[in-house]
């Protein structure tokens, strides 16, 4: 985790030393991100805009808050390097201790990463909701996730019993 | 640093120039995968905006990994856009999670019931308690699942959650909807819910769904190319559209019944007429805008149709003429309350040698001196049912059976003129080749004038295997005494609704079986409200280790003995009704001290004698019981019917 207290909102002038292209992101409290233009590139959304000529100016991500954006990018250097050094253990442990946040922070990174649209990241945290939800029954889900249940009664009694042996 | 800053007005200065508008750009993205719009019918109350900004929660990073590492304060995941929602349900492939996931709210269910095996990351395992619990016959190999929806659980909720559980199992084959609440009954949305996770169904019936539309019934057509029987029964927003979807997308249909569909016309049949080659039955009933010319066009284009039903269609003797000269294979026509058709109609049919099977109802034109004039024909009849015929006359059964040489069944329902010197007609002219009679309704047919019963006696007719008189008020003792000569070989024997038949009738007629052969016979004497215990006795003594069958429902003088009887003879039983009948517990404990096997269906509706301790006997039962009715029974407690359910689940309990 230290790793991500290096890219909080900070002036782009200190890295400017490195060779490679930079791009400019702002969050949505108006916060500027300076990042590597690989990095930047994880985003299929960003690369888009890039190769549709947007990449000298600051990008807007409307939806994401800086300490969420902050995260997401975190995952996006990091994986730069992973994708260089192709050591798939090291890669493991480091999403499995990445995704290990709350139910809350888990949705805007789902957001954040479906907005941007960073497969890795979408794929990482789809797993981690899934991992949640796999062998619990509707109502823990419920509870875990704080969903009002709308299927009434009536309702839920039709599902069950249509599938009774999966309420056992 | 203001360079940098600079840089960021500048650019957003330029963003505001832009031609196109920015949130339009971002927009593209986030809907780039082109989702459906999952919202599923009532889901309209509670429709979330996917794409509203949920309050944000200012708190450190450190308290929100530990509060809510296990729980979420707030319900942000239902903010989440249905693509994320199906993202992650992708890596749920098995379909315990899938069914639980489908209970937690309409959204998960609406996703769930969309979603396709191959959309999954991995492939689930059908584990064998799954299958079986799902009624998977692994002895068949293949998968063959029926589902028929009623009154209230028709409805697209159900539809819903079928989709979620059965589609990981080949899904569906035959699918059957009867809609009796109009107003929550399924929609277009469920149906293409159920037909897109289903591509394997066969066969669809929709009765009475007053809310499906075309949209459905085209989605149907499109999701499920295999269909080969198609049931629309009452669909008042379907029209010629949707069916010649049907016709082009569906060419293994065999099986088509319109019935009650008042925008569906000639345009469909034209479809069909021209798509739909393997067409084998078609029944259209009650549809106001087809015309004859479509009909005859089915009869002359459709190489394989054998069977045509047309009822309350408005047809003329033209379609009869077609199906005398141009018919191929058509076996079968049963005509219903067709009042176009006249004998010269019928004349030209009587040609027609491939016409096996002749059922007429409520023809009122047609009389004994019509039948008389086309008896030239029929050649080729072997099944002949009449229904509500009035003015069928002894003679005119007279003159058909005399010109019909291989009739094997006659069928006369609500035939009020016919009386037993018509069927002393049938039998003497047919007694070789008829095998199966059936009376029903029919007020004309007396007893037999005891004085002259000997002169008039039937000889022995060895032929005749199935016998049926259901509800013939006149039927009395005499009349069974008489007829027990043509019933030596009877295999099926049902007698229902005969008020005034006793012991001495229903022992006369079983005593003139021939009882050497091996054969199974069925017995059916429901509603016979004056046998007693004797009649019981009689049966199962002469005949009781060949019964399959035995029906006594609402033989409302029968008591235990007469089950103790049934026990203890019966060897090869395989279905037992004795609703209404004083059955007590003791009776049932007889079933359990006997040596039946094969008992597959029992009946205990309406004893009231029945209470808990019957349940526990009938789970001893060293039988597979797959049906047992036990409902209106007042002594049965609910704590006792869930037990028994949980103990016999795979018995269709009702209660």
């Amino acid at each position: 985790m230290a790793s991500s207290s290096s890219s909080l909102p900070s002036p782009s002038s200190s890295s400017s030393s490195s060779s490679s292209k930079k791009l400019v992101l702002r969050s949505s409290d108006e916060k500027h991100f300076e990042v590597d233009e690989a990095v930047a590139l994880q985003s299929e959304m960003i690369k888009q805009m890039v190769e549709d000529g947007f990449g000298g100016d600051v990008i807007p991500l409307l939806n994401v808050s800086s300490n969420i954006l902050s995260k997401v990018i975190d995952y996006c250097k990091k994986h730069v390097d992973f994708d260089s050094k192709k050591k798939m253990d090291d890669r493991r442990r480091w999403d499995a201790e990445y995704i290990d946040v709350g139910v809350d922070e888990l949705y805007h990174l789902i957001m954040a990463a479906n907005y941007r649209n960073i497969k890795g990241l979408l794929d990482l945290t789809c797993q981690k909701v899934a991992d949640t939800i796999k062998g619990k029954k509707p109502k823990q889900i419920r509870i875990i996730f704080n969903i009002k249940n709308d299927v009434t009664p009536e309702g839920e009694q039709k599902i069950r019993k249509e599938h009774s042996w999966a309420f056992e | 640093m203001d360079q940098q800053d600079g840089g960021g007005r500048g650019g957003e200065g330029k963003y505001e120039e832009m031609p196109f508008n920015q949130q339009e750009y971002f927009c593209n993205f986030s809907n780039k995968r082109a989702f459906g719009n999952y919202v599923l019918f009532d889901l309209n109350e509670q429709k979330q905006n996917n794409n509203a900004e949920p309050p944000n929660k200012k708190r450190s990073r450190h308290q929100e990994t530990s509060i809510s590492d296990k729980i979420s304060t707030q319900d942000l995941i239902s903010y989440l856009p249905d693509e994320c929602i199906w993202e992650i349900f992708r890596y749920l492939p098995s379909t315990r999670d899938r069914c639980c996931c489908a209970a937690v709210s309409k959204k998960w269910l609406a996703i769930q019931a969309k979603m396709r095996i191959s959309e999954f990351k991995s492939k689930p395992k059908s584990s064998n308690i799954i299958t079986s619990a799902l009624g998977l016959d692994h002895h068949k190999g293949s998968q063959k699942f029926s589902r028929c929806l009623e009154g209230k659980k028709a409805n697209d909720t159900r539809l819903a959650a079928m989709a979620v559980g059965i589609c990981l199992h080949g899904g569906l084959s035959e699918l059957c909807v009867r809609g009796s609440f109009p107003t929550q009954g399924i929609t277009d949305v469920g149906l293409s819910v159920i037909s897109q996770a289903c591509p394997g169904l066969r066969s669809i019936s929709l009765w009475d769904c007053i809310k499906v539309g075309n949209k459905g019934i085209v989605s149907v057509a499109t999701s499920c190319s295999s269909l080969e029987k198609l049931d629309l029964v009452n669909l008042p927003l379907v029209d010629d559209k949707a069916l010649a979807s049907i016709a082009k997308n569906c060419p293994s249909l065999s099986s088509l019944v319109i019935e009650l569909c008042p925008l569906v016309g000639d345009t469909s049949l034209e479809a069909f007429a021209r798509y739909s080659s393997k067409i084998e039955f078609v029944s259209l009933a009650k549809c106001q805008l087809i015309n004859a010319s479509a009909v005859i066009l089915i009869i002359s284009s459709l190489p394989k149709l054998t069977k045509l039903k047309l009822s309350s269609v408005s047809i003329s003797d033209g379609v009869l003429q077609v199906i005398g000269t141009q018919g191929k294979s058509l076996s079968c026509i049963l005509v219903d309350n067709i009042s176009g058709i006249t004998e010269v109609g019928f004349c030209s049919i009587g040609e027609y040698k491939n016409l096996n099977f002749l059922p007429l109802k409520s023809c009122s034109d047609l009389n004994g001196s019509s039948l008389n004039a086309i008896s030239d024909g029929f050649v080729g009849l072997k099944k002949i049912s009449m229904r509500k015929c009035k003015s069928l006359t002894d003679d005119g059964l007279k003159w058909l059976t005399k010109t019909t040489p291989l009739l094997e069944s006659l069928e006369l329902e609500e035939c009020h003129s016919v009386t037993w010197h018509g069927l002393i007609e049938v039998f003497r002219n047919r007694s070789e080749t008829l095998k199966a009679l059936s009376l029903i309704k029919c007020r004309g047919i007396a007893d037999v004038d005891p004085s002259n019963c000997k002169a008039i006696s039937l000889p022995k007719y060895p032929c005749l295997h199935s016998l049926v008189l259901k509800k013939c008020d006149g039927v009395g003792d005499t009349f069974l005494a008489w007829m027990g000569r043509a019933c030596l070989q009877v295999k099926h024997l049902t007698l229902t609704g005969l008020k005034s038949i006793t012991d001495q009738g229903v022992e006369n007629l079983i005593r003139a079986l021939e009882t050497e052969q091996n054969r199974r016979i069925s017995v059916d004497l429901s509603g016979c409200s004056r046998i007693t215990d004797w009649s019981v006795f009689v049966i199962t003594s002469l005949i009781g280790d060949k019964l399959r069958s035995l029906m006594l429902d609402w033989c409302e003088k029968l008591t235990d003995l007469s089950l103790k009887m049934i026990a203890e003879r019966c060897a090869c039983l395989l279905d037992l009704g004795l609703s209404g009948c004083r059955i007590s517990d003791d009776g049932v404990y007889c079933l359990v001290a006997s040596k039946l096997q094969c008992l597959e269906v029992v009946s205990f509706a309406g004893c009231v004698g029945i209470s808990d301790q019957s349940l526990h006997y009938l789970r001893m039962l060293r039988c597979y019981l797959v049906g047992l009715n036990l409902m209106h029974c007042p002594k049965l407690t609910k704590e006792g019917i869930d037990r028994m359910r949980e103990n016999l689940w795979w018995c269709d309990l009702l209660h």
